[in-house]
């Protein structure tokens, strides 16, 4: 410290100073010159300082001299640690980016084929079983009328047999029709709910890829910002006083039960501070 | 507050030493873990537990301690080891039991939130105002445990409901649901708008310890000759805790016969973790249903999931799906930073509250 003052010093004084020859000091008579080198400046300034701390009764010792340095060289090390620590995070950090863009990547085509399946489970018709409704209409139509033959049955009794049976057949085939939309409705409200899922996790993949790559080339935060208290202005600043307010109150009752111990021991329930608005 | 931004006054705490020589805090005093969030911009927490040399020969090669959080772990075998924090509260202030236990939990309890102070680096002169976060439904003794805690250590001190300050950190007061799982307890609470009241908020113990216990029991159960203690199942928990469909296996190196032996515990893993959303589920449904039949679907479409067991992989879909099964459906969302969100709402609440509020209680 002090050679670096020394340094401005002289570089000051030289500054202000001119040059002149030993020849012309000659000629006007000088027979010598003082001298003061660099050295001289350094040591005058060191014994100013001495004389200025002893004077103003801030002269350090050289134990004190000898605890500060330790100090110092223990914060220093504390910071090399703490560098070393930010590096080792920054290296984990960069390696959670990646990890992340591969994820990404995969829930971009698990959202793509969940995509694709739903424009295809929609487009698909579910199906009315009409082939097998009808082969199995003719079927019973042809065993009923020859069961009515085989049993002499009366002639007319046959076509009204076989419209309950195609009544029947019919209302199979609504219910069936019906149920099979439902399933068909739940896998599609199942699809759009995993896609949904599915975005989610991408606009937070999103997000936590932005954060891992900021952090990555700003460095790390070394601490966390609080911001500013609660002003008037801030969005729903009435309703939080109020709430603050009320924690208030409810402290400073609870502070004063505890002071009480008859009251303590009296009201001594599960209630919540800040909780209740009970004590 | 002198909020300075630039890079340079990162590397100086005091720079951002707050208004007028006032250092707010937020503490989250949690059954596992402490964390603490200051108004000079550190954060930090450590692990719930205070340790004490136990004779002679530790304090030589520990010194005259307390000792904190991973220390302890690290040389628990010559400490006496204290967890001063259970279900959330201080041990022993709630009942007249055993005096003894419950003043030396007092003063553990005493130490670690002294050390969570000192954990913010607070100046010489500096006022310390702090919010410490307790249960939903902690009683007047255990808030005067903690109150007496604190008060020695800092000049001003408030209490609030643990899952509200998670609500009032993230800025959702209204139509919130709150789940706070730590490791005793797991907190539950209902904001809408005002000041949430005895019936807005539901204490359950299923938590990070019922998980632990489940799991040890099942890993028993299934691997009989395993050996292992209480810590190692908490390791193996916060390593592969997952209960998402695509989870990957939970494996853990633990001695059979005194032989480190390849273990797979993955099934037993996922049944203990999803062993407590049954009974979160419950209590999220006693939450709704008391709630304005007007609002109920608002309730379930904003869940919030916080505190140190959110971070159980694919607990918030497990959630959300037993919600779909049981309560016709609802929206779970885990808050971004489980470990700091109790202390940085408690922290929000206490540089939000006016100073003379905090003088009139000093």
């Amino acid at each position: 410290m002090s050679r670096k003052l020394a340094f401005n010093v002289i570089h000051l004084l030289r500054g202000a100073s001119r040059q002149e020859s030993l020849e012309r000091l000659k000629r006007e008579g000088h027979r010598s010159v003082s001298v003061l080198r660099s050295s001289d400046i350094e040591s005058l300034l060191a014994t100013a300082v001495d004389e200025t701390l002893s004077a103003l009764g801030l002269e350090l010792q050289a134990d004190t001299i000898k605890g500060l340095n330790e100090e110092a060289r223990l914060r220093f090390v504390k910071l090399i640690k703490e560098r070393d620590d930010l590096t080792a995070t920054l290296e984990a950090l960069k390696s959670q980016e990646t990890q992340l863009s591969v994820q990404q990547g995969s829930l971009r085509t698990e959202l793509e084929r969940a995509e694709t399946e739903l424009v295809t489970e929609q487009e698909t018709d579910p199906g009315t079983l009409e082939t097998d409704l009808a082969q199995l209409r003719a079927q019973l139509g042809e065993r009923l009328s020859a069961l009515l033959v085989e049993r002499q049955a009366d002639p007319a009794l046959t076509p009204e047999v076989l419209a309950i049976v195609d009544a029947a057949i019919e209302n199979y085939r609504v219910l069936q029709a019906a149920r099979m939309r439902r399933e068909q409705n739940a896998r599609i409200v199942q699809l759009q709910r995993r896609i949904e899922k599915l975005r989610r996790r991408l606009e937070e993949s999103d997000r936590l890829l932005a954060r891992a790559r900021a952090a990555g080339a700003e460095g790390i935060p070394f601490l966390a910002d609080i911001g500013p208290p609660l002003q008037p202005g801030d969005p729903g600043y009435q309703h939080k006083r109020e709430l603050l307010e009320e924690i208030f109150k409810l402290n400073v009752e609870l502070q004063r039960i505890i002071a009480s111990p008859a009251e303590a021991a009296a009201t001594e329930t599960s209630a919540g501070v800040a909780g209740s608005t009970t004590t | 507050m002198a909020n300075s931004k630039d890079k340079d006054s990162h590397n100086d705490p005091s720079v951002d030493a707050g208004d007028d020589g006032i250092l707010w805090i937020g503490l989250d005093l949690g059954t596992s873990r402490t964390a603490m969030a200051s108004s000079n911009g550190l954060r930090d927490n450590t692990y719930s537990l205070v340790g004490y040399p136990k004779d002679v020969v530790s304090r030589k090669l520990l010194g005259d301690g307390p000792l904190f959080g991973a220390d302890v772990i690290k040389h628990r075998l010559s400490l006496d080891v204290y967890r001063p924090l259970e279900g959330g509260v201080i041990k022993g202030s709630s009942d007249e039991g055993d005096t003894k236990s419950a003043e030396a939990n007092m003063k553990a309890a005493r130490d670690l939130v002294k050390h969570a102070i000192a954990l913010a680096r607070p100046e010489k002169d500096q006022l310390i105002y702090a919010v410490i976060g307790t249960p939903a439904q902690a009683s007047i003794k255990n808030r005067k445990a903690i109150f007496d805690a604190a008060r020695e250590e800092v000049d001003s001190v408030m209490v609030a409901s643990e899952p509200f300050t998670v609500a009032y950190g993230l800025n959702q007061l209204t139509d919130t649901l709150v789940i706070d799982i730590g490791a005793g307890t797991t907190d539950l609470c209902r904001m809408h708008g005002t000041m949430p009241a005895e019936e807005d908020q539901i204490t359950i113990t299923a938590a990070g310890d019922f998980i632990d216990r489940g799991l040890a029991k099942l890993i028993r159960k299934s691997h009989p000759e395993v050996q292992f203690s209480d810590h190692m199942i908490t390791q193996a928990k916060e390593k592969f805790a997952d209960v998402s469909p695509n989870a990957g296996k939970s494996s853990v190196k633990w001695p059979v016969n005194g032989k480190p032996t390849d273990i797979d515990i993955t099934k037993e893993m996922k049944e203990a973790c999803l062993s407590i959303v049954p009974p979160i589920v419950e209590s999220l449904a006693k939450l709704i249903s008391t709630f304005d039949p007007e609002f109920q679907a608002i309730l379930r479409g904003n869940v919030l999931l916080g505190g140190g067991g959110s971070q159980i992989k694919g607990l918030g879909d497990a959630i959300a799906a037993y919600m779909d099964t049981h309560l016709g459906g609802g929206t779970v969302t885990t808050v971004e930073e489980p470990v700091y969100a109790g202390a940085n709402g408690a922290l929000r609440i206490a540089h939000d509250m006016p100073k003379e509020f905090w003088e009139q209680l000093s």
